[in-house]
């Protein structure tokens, strides 16, 4: 039986080297190894996996053990380095074994501290500490074989593919289930804004599931800590919402911070609306003080959006008209670079920011308005000089005209 | 005071005759200032020397914009920015430049159809007719070349419009648009040779057409309305005579149109648009109105057809003397040219105002249409009234 997988293999091995040696040098490939002969014949899709990874320069050695030098299954079962398949509890301290060599790590710039990060990892301390061994290891994640870099579009930890990768356990709800973790997040992530800017602006910073949760380190943030992977990004919103007395609401417990508003994973673009519906999820009714605030709030924005836009909008006819309007288009970018800055600055929920920058925008407006003016009124005096030099032209019109009849009159009784 | 100015002419005249010819060069003049009109030179007759004051006030309002204007892709847009709104009076110089360009196409093409309406253009003034039919082209290449100066969005991307149309001509299609922009899109390089046709080359070509077109005409004098080849009919008594008469007359009529030049400088001045943005294209781009004809007519011809249908109106104007062999010059006895020339103007105009109105919404008895490329009318789907309506 041995001998019969092994004949085929040997012609397969020779065949593979002789299409080799037809190659061109640029072109031609390794000659393989004896590893790589026996299991090309029961799964030739696992060694070309293996060679067109990130780790093909590893050999299967590197991982499993064994002498690839040795012919047949000598190179397996008579070398002593040989590991074979690890079992799946192993698989971390396995690819750890490299991973976390700095001496080998080191030269390709890649950190080492993945193994340590996944043991603090919920995944971890379940396959550590309680022998769950069905939680993810890294070739979940990364895949056992076909390991792309992760710089790689095809590689299952690619920005654009994490959601996904995530998602094969994480939206699975029987999965879930005996974790008593919901099913919905990877579906949500799709909806939000970050899924957005993700898929549709193909921005590769966008945050997927390891940017807030992290990666080998996967843990959920408690309520308390929201705030600060929010703001890891979104750096002035969370200064902002320190100062608030959503902060202390937080810290007591009474409120799950940004997530109270924005939710967590289904975040969708802020406007308006949020800020109309998502106070009174919480402030009833009768809150009148909270209310009074997103109110004003509410009208603030409004009225600065429609005063920059309509400014805005008067300033490019006066610039597309010729007017020389530099000064004004530099104060409607401050006007417009403080709008963007309310918005971070809202979630202090101080009234006396809001009505500051309103003072400050009026102020830029009206200038910007009374500049237009100034420049529309001189073509009202172009317009209104015109006058008298239009009675000019048309009495001297007049005068050759009447000149010309008088020549022609004189002309006629000559 | 009479005397001053009596002995300053009498010394100047002493002056040039003792060393000049001086009464060849009066006498000349004389006759010229003499030269008696047919009597039925009329207003319309003013369309031509219009069009000569314009020409001047292209080539001095030209010179001033030369002195601050920049023709460098970066700066071409900021200098006429500068001349807009820094340079005293460079709005107005500007204004003048501007709408005169478009004016003199104007005076030109109403020249060009008193001419034809009054049969002008037959023996033995053809040639006469020719270098206008040339300074015609030469004018709105000039406005062609002219409109990418300010280098904003609308002239650039116009010109990316108008340049493409030469890459249909057969054979040497797209080595003619390379040659005309410089390179493969427009660029500074197109800028550049534009400024040099616009201010070097084709003021000469103008000023050398302008003065044979002139030249032939008073050698030839203007043409009376009598049949080709029969003796005038009108007696030497009622001559016009073109000064102090005929000048006259056009002086009064050119103090009127240059206060309505002015009223056009004034209430609806050139717009500075915003900088040329090469990888931003605005939506509705068209070219200069008297382009709009052949714009439009190019969209109804595959590439290639579309090309020698378009130079077939030119074609045509330049070859009119020579294929309108009729000897009346009348319009009354000529029904047929007139009938072919009124369907050409309102062809034209048909195809103007399609071209200006197609690939926008227009809003016509209270229903707004969607017209397309070909100037097809589409009703836009109203949701307010369907919805109502159920």
């Amino acid at each position: 039986m041995r001998g019969g997988v092994i004949l085929p293999a040997r012609i397969v091995g020779a065949g593979l080297l002789s299409a080799a040696l037809l190659l061109p040098a640029s072109t031609a490939v390794a000659q393989p190894t004896s590893c790589e002969s026996c299991h090309f014949e029961s799964d030739s899709a696992l060694v070309e996996s293996v060679r067109s990874s990130v780790h093909a320069g590893v050999g299967c050695h590197g991982c499993h053990g064994g002498n690839p030098a040795v012919p047949d299954e000598a190179a397996m079962f008579d070398d002593p380095t040989f590991k074979g398949k690890p079992e799946r509890k192993d698989v971390p301290e396995f690819c750890g074994g490299c991973h976390s060599d700095v001496r080998r790590m080191n030269p390709f710039g890649i950190q080492t501290d993945q193994l340590a990060q996944y043991k603090t990892s919920k995944h971890g301390e379940m396959l550590f500490g309680k022998g769950d061994e069905n939680v993810a290891v890294c070739a979940d994640c990364h895949g056992a074989h076909g390991i792309k870099s992760p710089k790689d579009p095809a590689s299952t930890v690619y920005p654009t593919n994490i959601p996904s990768t995530c998602g094969r356990c994480h939206s699975d709800e029987k999965k879930m289930s005996k974790y008593k973790l919901p099913s919905s997040p990877p579906a949500d992530y799709e909806h939000s804004v970050h899924a957005q800017a993700l898929r549709v602006r193909k921005d590769l910073s966008a945050p997927t599931c390891a940017t807030c949760h992290g990666n080998h380190g996967a843990a959920p943030p408690g309520v308390k800590q929201v705030s600060d992977v929010c703001g890891r990004c979104h750096v002035r919103e969370a200064e902002a919402f320190g100062r608030s007395p959503h902060a202390a609401a937080t810290e007591t417990g009474k409120m799950k911070a940004c997530v109270s508003c924005h939710s967590n994973h289904a975040i969708l673009h802020p406007t308006e609306d949020l800020l109309r519906s998502a106070c009174i999820d919480c402030h009833k009714g009768t809150d009148h003080k909270a209310l009074t605030v997103r109110d004003e709030f509410l009208t603030g924005f409004g009225q600065l959006r429609q005063d920059v836009s309509a400014v805005s909008e008067d300033l490019h006819k006066a610039a597309s008209r010729g007017f020389e309007v530099g000064e004004a288009q530099v104060q409607m970018e401050e006007a417009k670079t403080a709008l963007i800055a309310l918005t971070p600055a809202q979630h202090a929920l101080d009234l006396a920011d809001l009505s500051k920058v309103l003072r400050e925008n009026n102020g830029r407006m009206e200038e910007i308005r009374k500049s237009i003016k100034e420049k529309v009124l001189s073509e009202g005096v172009r317009r209104l000089m015109f006058l008298p030099i239009a009675i000019f032209l048309v009495v001297l019109s007049i005068g050759f005209a009447a000149k010309r009849a008088e020549v022609e009159q004189n002309r006629g009784r000559e | 005071m009479g005397n001053f100015l009596s002995n300053a002419r009498n010394k100047i005249e002493s002056f040039m005759r003792d060393r000049y010819p001086w009464d060849v060069f009066t006498d000349f003049a004389k006759h010229q200032a003499h030269k008696p009109l047919p009597p039925h030179v009329s207003w319309w007759h003013t369309f031509g020397s219009l069009a000569v004051f314009l020409l001047v006030n292209q080539i001095v309002t030209g010179i001033l914009l030369m002195v601050y204007y920049r023709p460098t892709s970066d700066h071409a847009f900021d200098s006429i920015k500068f001349i807009q709104t820094e340079v005293p009076a460079g709005w107005l110089i500007r204004g003048l430049h501007s709408w005169g360009a478009t004016l003199m196409i104007v005076m030109l093409i109403l020249h060009m159809i008193r001419v034809f309406v009054m049969g002008s253009y037959k023996k033995p003034r053809e040639l006469t007719w020719v270098t206008g039919v040339f300074l015609l082209g030469v004018t709105v290449t000039f406005g062609f070349t002219g409109y990418l100066l300010p280098w904003n969005q609308l002239s650039y991307w116009a010109t990316t419009v108008g340049t493409e149309v030469s890459r249909n001509i057969p054979v040497i299609g797209n080595a003619m648009t390379v040659f005309l922009r410089g390179g493969e899109g427009i660029s500074g390089e197109t800028l550049a040779r534009f400024y040099v046709l616009h201010v070097v080359v084709l003021p000469w070509v103008v000023v050398g057409l302008v003065a044979v077109h002139l030249f032939l005409m008073r050698v030839q004098n203007l043409a009376t309305m009598d049949p080709v080849g029969s003796a005038p009919s009108w007696p030497k008594d009622q001559a016009i005579r073109f000064f102090p008469e005929h000048v006259l007359k056009e002086m009064s009529v050119f103090t009127v149109f240059l206060g309505l030049l002015l009223a056009l400088v004034i209430f609806s001045p050139p717009e500075l648009g915003e900088p040329a943005d090469p990888l931003n294209t605005p939506a509705g781009i068209k070219p200069e109105w008297y382009f709009l004809p052949t714009y439009q007519l190019l969209k109804y011809f595959p590439k290639t057809l579309g090309i020698f249908t378009s130079m077939l109106p030119p074609l045509l104007l330049l070859i009119l003397p020579f294929i309108d062999r009729s000897l009346d010059r009348h319009p009354k006895r000529r029904p047929l040219a007139m009938t072919l020339g009124a369907i050409a103007v309102a062809a034209s105009l048909i195809l103007g105002v399609v071209g200006k109105i197609s690939e926008s919404h227009v809003q016509f008895l209270g229903k707004t249409y969607e017209v397309d490329l070909y100037g097809r009318w589409l009703a836009v789907h109203d949701e307010t009234s369907d919805t109502g309506a159920r």
